[in-house]
């Protein structure tokens, strides 16, 4: 932004709902990494405190939404300022869903009960690794209205969905190879497609950003390697 | 949707009028060229190019003192009234060039209806009020004359209000009467333009809300350019907006574009707030 706005209050309520933003995405963030490590190590204890920390995510979407309604009816903010406000708000439903999606990785670690086998663990890590870059990455973007930034993460999910691709077929491969596998690889495979979903979510604070900062969307379709909706067991 | 920029001369170097308007279809009803403006030796206005749609809504914007209400009086030849006063460039209504050699004001002004910022009804009936070009005209022809009040008393919303008392005074009429009032007796010569300098700043929010539609029932039927410091009201009433900025047209293109993504960092930054 080049200037203030002469209401400083103004700034303020933007300023505001900035930061319940950030705030839900450091929050996301922490609980989807939190929910896969408890999904891992077998730790029930912790993924049923993590069933309720999605309570507080949950709680600043609404706070978001009360702000922005509050700031169009008071502000009527137009141009950026508008951008932004909506940006906000569908910044904030994304992350919420972020959230829920790190609540149905904890209630898989819930019915998995203990660790899955050792061999599993790599493929789920490297997903992990990725989305959470991914997250974090795009909430600096939001953060420093960064629309170049944003753009290259929009791209970069190719690498998820290629990466959740092929953790899909090892996780076939071990349940075609011992049937006794086929619990704890489904709750796996749901894992690693709730990971993938948010993946989802980020490429659209992604378009979110750009959209806040140039009031454009990215023309062209973005890139897409998940085949699994394609994949047969041959 | 055209998408052109047109060139907007200034003292010493020139700058671009970031330009994006929204067409009616209609073609143009005034179309101001080069428009520069002086009272004595300080300039105004600063090469202004402007193609008013016809049948279109176009808001003049701006922080106090930018020129739109200086440029919405030297449409209707208003300025010419104060000393010291020099234009060059042209403003075309239809065919012609109202600055050009050999035009008639008054005949001009008939072609122009003007709505001022506070309501100025004659200290006379309504019904008079409203007839009252027609007779400075020397119409005289009762029918006529009937027939034109109750078409603009109707054209601004007011016949239902007004017709069981078109005798008694206007000043009699609410704030907000008075103006729409004002709108009937300014399209009761059936002008070609409207203009309108800030019409709701006297008005409370309820007769605000009455004249915008009725400028929405105008527009089609005649071409409207209004000043206002209600970016809102500009946002809600205009096709186009013109944000002005010492005396220079910055950008002149649809409202819902500039209202939401403007192409000029000058228009983001006044109609957000950040200076003005």
């Amino acid at each position: 932004m080049t200037q203030q706005h002469t209401v400083s209050e103004f700034d303020a309520e933007l300023g505001d709902i900035r930061g319940a933003v950030l705030e839900m995405g450091r929050l996301a963030s922490a609980q989807a990494v939190a929910a896969v490590k408890a999904l891992l190590g077998g730790d029930t204890s912790r993924a049923r405190e993590l069933l309720d920390e999605d309570r507080r995510i949950d709680a600043l979407q609404h706070e978001v939404e009360d702000k922005v309604f509050r700031i169009i009816a008071k502000r009527q903010p137009v141009a950026q300022d508008l951008r932004l406000v909506i940006g906000a708000m569908r910044t904030a439903n994304d992350l919420e869903r972020v959230g829920d999606l790190g609540k149905n990785i904890a209630k898989r670690a819930l019915a998995l009960e203990s660790p899955p086998h050792r061999r599993l663990v790599p493929g789920i890590n490297r997903l992990r690794e990725l989305i959470m870059l991914q997250l974090d990455s795009v909430m600096n973007a939001y953060a420093s209205e960064d629309a170049d930034a944003a753009e290259h993460i929009w791209r970069a999910d190719v690498q998820i969905d290629s990466t959740y691709t092929s953790l899909f077929r090892e996780l076939l491969t071990y349940m075609m190879e011992d049937p006794r596998n086929i619990g704890a690889c489904t709750h796996l495979l749901f894992c690693a497609k709730n990971m993938e979903r948010i993946g989802d979510h980020v490429t659209n604070v992604a378009e979110t950003v750009i959209y806040m900062v140039t009031g454009g969307l990215p023309q062209e379709e973005r890139p897409k390697t998940d085949q699994t909706s394609m994949m047969s067991i041959e | 949707m055209s998408n052109s920029t047109a060139r907007s001369l200034g003292d010493a170097a020139f700058q671009r009028t970031v330009c994006h308007v929204k067409e009616s279809g209609l073609g143009t009803a005034l179309d101001i060229r080069g428009f520069n403006l002086w009272y004595g030796e300080t300039q105004a206005l600063h090469g202004i190019d402007m193609a008013v749609q016809r049948g279109g809504v176009a808001a003049l914007i701006g922080p106090s003192g930018c020129g739109k209400s200086t440029l919405l009086r030297s449409i209707n030849r208003m300025n010419d009234l104060i000393d010291d006063l020099r234009v060059s460039g042209s403003i075309v209504v239809g065919e012609q060039d109202i600055y050009g050699p050999g035009t008639d004001v008054i005949a001009l002004r008939k072609r122009m209806g003007m709505v001022f910022q506070k309501p100025n009804p004659f200290a006379m009936s309504i019904y008079d009020n409203v007839v009252y070009p027609l007779r400075v005209d020397g119409i005289s022809n009762r029918r006529i004359l009937d027939e034109t009040c109750e078409r603009a008393l109707k054209s601004a919303a007011l016949w239902n209000e007004a017709k069981d008392r078109l005798q008694q005074s206007a000043l009699s009429l609410s704030g907000g009467k008075q103006q729409r009032l004002c709108i009937a007796r300014a399209i009761a010569a059936d002008p070609e333009v409207l203009l309108m300098d800030e019409p709701c700043s006297a008005l409370d929010p309820i007769a605000t809300a009455r004249i915008e539609e009725l400028i929405s029932e105008l527009k089609g039927s005649y071409t409207i350019v209004i000043v206002t410091h209600n970016m809102q009201q500009a946002a809600r009433v205009s096709d186009n907006t013109a944000f002005m900025y010492l005396g220079r047209l910055i950008e002149y293109g649809a409202t819902d574009e500039v209202f939401t993504k403007p192409r000029s960092g000058r228009t983001e930054d006044y109609i957000t707030g950040r200076f003005g």
